[in-house]
């Protein structure tokens, strides 16, 4: 399959060019071809936002690329510069955010913003593109008698909004949507019913998929694959069934502990699992391992110095001593 | 309510006692031009006794964020009663009662301003109710962030330094300080990670402990309340359809809602599963 993405060395910090420096992102990489859904899943503060807003030219004030590269259909997005990227966003790559209402301008009827949309990158003329926002309404399961292109965002249920932004996100034709924790603010049962669209749509359209979360479940219907990030970095990727099903990184083992022991066994009030600790300061990062204060499985070595990439398994790569 | 309301134990006044609760809102127009009136609480009789772990659970619009409002007296009901510690609160959102209920939503840490620093953020409720000298809020704010397990050097910080779980800390830490009995915990666990979370749950369950607390928590994520509560309470549009001890609830739910949300929670897990 032809490659879409070539993300390579990416480094991200925030702040001024000094020891202060907090490096949000450091040396990541990977490769997506047309149509794959990937899933990046980490802790907050683990740079899972910084890595999707730098690939879009989209970093925070006080947020520059430090290096790297990401190579999108043979243009490297780092370098292109905000006319170019202008271009891109909503058309090629669309950004899906977690929180819905900010996507939304209040004060436009869902059909108008997403008519906006379409003739900015489209070239539609007014009523083409109305009819279209129609069209587009309706594969993310709204019914044509919904009239939901008359409503305000305001007027809308969060997983009503969530896919008003999915339909804006696919009006275009993008190859690739990048959805960063898209379902985080919604409850249980609407969760599923947008993580299942994203599938259909990603399926039904060709899309490649990128699904950033802090929670391991909702990447099953989708991730062919998982890269874990951990305070700024990759620390395994792997097919996702054998990701969650044996994952080879303490801190993938820890995250995916926590997830599985929530459900009750025995219907007591008892403590929850959880990693002791906090994600560290990416401002202050230890010499060895990142993990190491809250590794259980901690050795000599791991704060000596910086694991390096291991392939215990041919298809799987993981960042950690224990595979030496 | 076709359910007994939630025992009750011998000759002890419920913490939180609300009789036949209702509330409503006007809407302004729809899409479609109606001008809506969404009857958010139809009737809530709910009994909570004091160091009780309660699990309020429903679809996502049942009313159970108006239900914790109303409790907390930021918001005043139509009409009903609602009893704190054996007192009627009336329709006075500024009773004094209200103190010893605490909200904690979702959002609180993220609203704040983030140019506060961590000790005002969680000495304002002492400022607001004129308690002690600035130095005596200030320690008192310190001592709860202790509590809460934030660093000693956190007090000087800016809301907007601290990571998610922090400022979840904070917001614990700012509605201990007025030391109320009840705490209502409106999704306030949701959107952490998942070890936050779990960190964040037994943190709460300790300082229950502690401080004999009672404890609505308010959440749709089914896994996670059915750890922390012993007691649950379905809501749906705006009643309270069945109510059970959760080791009950969990074997099986009697009402058809309750039904649903198991199962959706199932469904969802074992999708992880395969
Ligand atoms: N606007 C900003 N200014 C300074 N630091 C930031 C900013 N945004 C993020 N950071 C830093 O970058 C780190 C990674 O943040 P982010 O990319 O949002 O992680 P995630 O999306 O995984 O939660 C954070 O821990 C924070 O320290
Ligand atoms: N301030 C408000 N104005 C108008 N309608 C409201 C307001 N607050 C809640 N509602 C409506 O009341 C119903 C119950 O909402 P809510 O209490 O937030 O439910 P839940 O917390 O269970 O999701 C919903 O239909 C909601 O739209
Ligand atoms: S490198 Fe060492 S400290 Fe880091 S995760 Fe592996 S075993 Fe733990
Ligand atoms: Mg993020
Ligand atoms: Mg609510």
């Amino acid at each position: 399959m032809a490659s879409l993405l070539k993300v390579h060395d990416l480094t991200v910090c925030y702040g001024d060019r000094t020891e202060r420096q907090i490096r949000a992102v450091s040396g990541v990489g990977f490769d997506l071809v047309e149509g794959e859904g990937i899933g990046i899943l980490g802790e907050s503060g683990c740079g899972k936002t910084s890595l999707a807003s730098a690939m879009l030219g989209l970093l925070p004030r006080g947020g520059y690329v430090l290096r790297g590269s990401a190579v999108f259909r043979g243009t490297d997005l780092l370098t292109l510069g905000e006319p170019g990227l202008q271009r891109i966003r909503g058309a090629e790559i669309s950004l899906i955010h977690q929180e819905p209402a900010l996507a939304l301008n209040p004060v436009l009827r869902v059909g108008d913003q997403m008519a906006e949309i379409l003739i900015a990158h489209r070239r539609m003329n007014s009523k083409q593109a109305r009819n279209e926002a129609k069209k587009v309404l309706e594969q993310v399961g709204f019914s044509v008698d919904s009239n939901i292109d008359q409503a305000f965002p305001h007027q809308l249920s969060g997983g009503q909004k969530q896919r008003v932004v999915i339909a804006q996100a696919i009006a275009c034709g993008p190859a690739l949507v990048i959805a960063d924790e898209p379902v985080a603010s919604l409850d249980a049962v609407v969760q599923m019913e947008i993580i299942n669209l994203l599938q259909s749509l990603r399926k039904r359209l060709n899309l490649a998929l990128i699904l950033i979360t802090h929670t391991p479940d909702i990447l099953v219907p989708i991730a062919q694959r998982i890269l874990v990030m951990y305070a700024g970095r990759i620390v395994e990727q792997g097919p996702a069934h054998q990701v969650l099903e044996a994952p080879l990184h303490p801190y993938t083992q820890g995250l995916l502990k926590c997830g599985l022991d929530l459900f009750p066994r025995e219907s007591s009030v008892r403590p929850l699992a959880s990693i002791p600790g906090e994600p560290p300061n990416l401002a202050a990062l230890p010499t060895g391992c990142a993990f190491a204060p809250r590794c259980s499985d901690r050795m000599e070595v791991c704060e000596a110095r910086a694991p390096i990439e291991l392939h215990p398994e041919k298809t799987r790569d993981v960042w950690c001593f224990k595979y030496e | 309510m076709n359910e007994q309301p939630l025992r009750q134990s011998e000759g002890q006044e419920p913490i939180l006692r609300t009789v036949d609760l209702r509330k409503g809102y006007t809407r302004g127009r729809g899409w479609r031009g109606k001008r809506q009136h969404v009857q958010s609480l139809q009737g809530i009789d709910l009994q909570v006794r004091a160091g009780q772990s309660l699990a309020l659970i429903g679809a996502s619009g049942s009313g159970k964020s108006t239900l914790a409002r109303c409790l907390a007296g930021l918001e005043r009901p139509d009409s009903g009663e609602l009893w704190i510690a054996g007192r009627n609160c009336g329709y006075s959102s500024h009773s004094r009662e209200f103190t010893q209920v605490h909200l904690i939503f979702q959002d609180c840490g993220l609203s704040t301003n983030p140019r506060f620093t961590a000790s005002e953020i969680v000495s304002e409720p002492l400022l607001i109710s004129h308690w002690g000298t600035r130095a005596e809020r200030t320690d008192r704010a310190i001592n709860l962030m202790k509590t809460v397990g934030l660093p000693a050097d956190a007090a000087g910080r800016r809301a907007g330094e601290f990571s998610g779980g922090q400022r979840r800390r904070l917001a614990v830490a700012r509605a201990l300080a007025l030391e109320p009995r009840v705490l209502i915990l409106d999704e306030a666990l949701a959107g952490l990670d998942l070890s936050t979370q779990g960190q964040m749950a037994n943190l709460l369950l300790e300082i229950q402990q502690a401080r004999a607390l009672t404890y609505l928590w308010i959440s749709h994520d089914l896994s996670l309340v059915l750890r922390l509560a012993s007691e649950i309470a379905v809501m749906d549009e705006g009643r309270i359809v069945e109510s059970a001890s959760v080791r009950e609830w969990f074997a099986g739910p009697r009402s058809p809602q309750g039904q649903d949300l198991l199962q959706a929670s199932r469904a969802w897990r074992s999708g992880a599963e395969r």
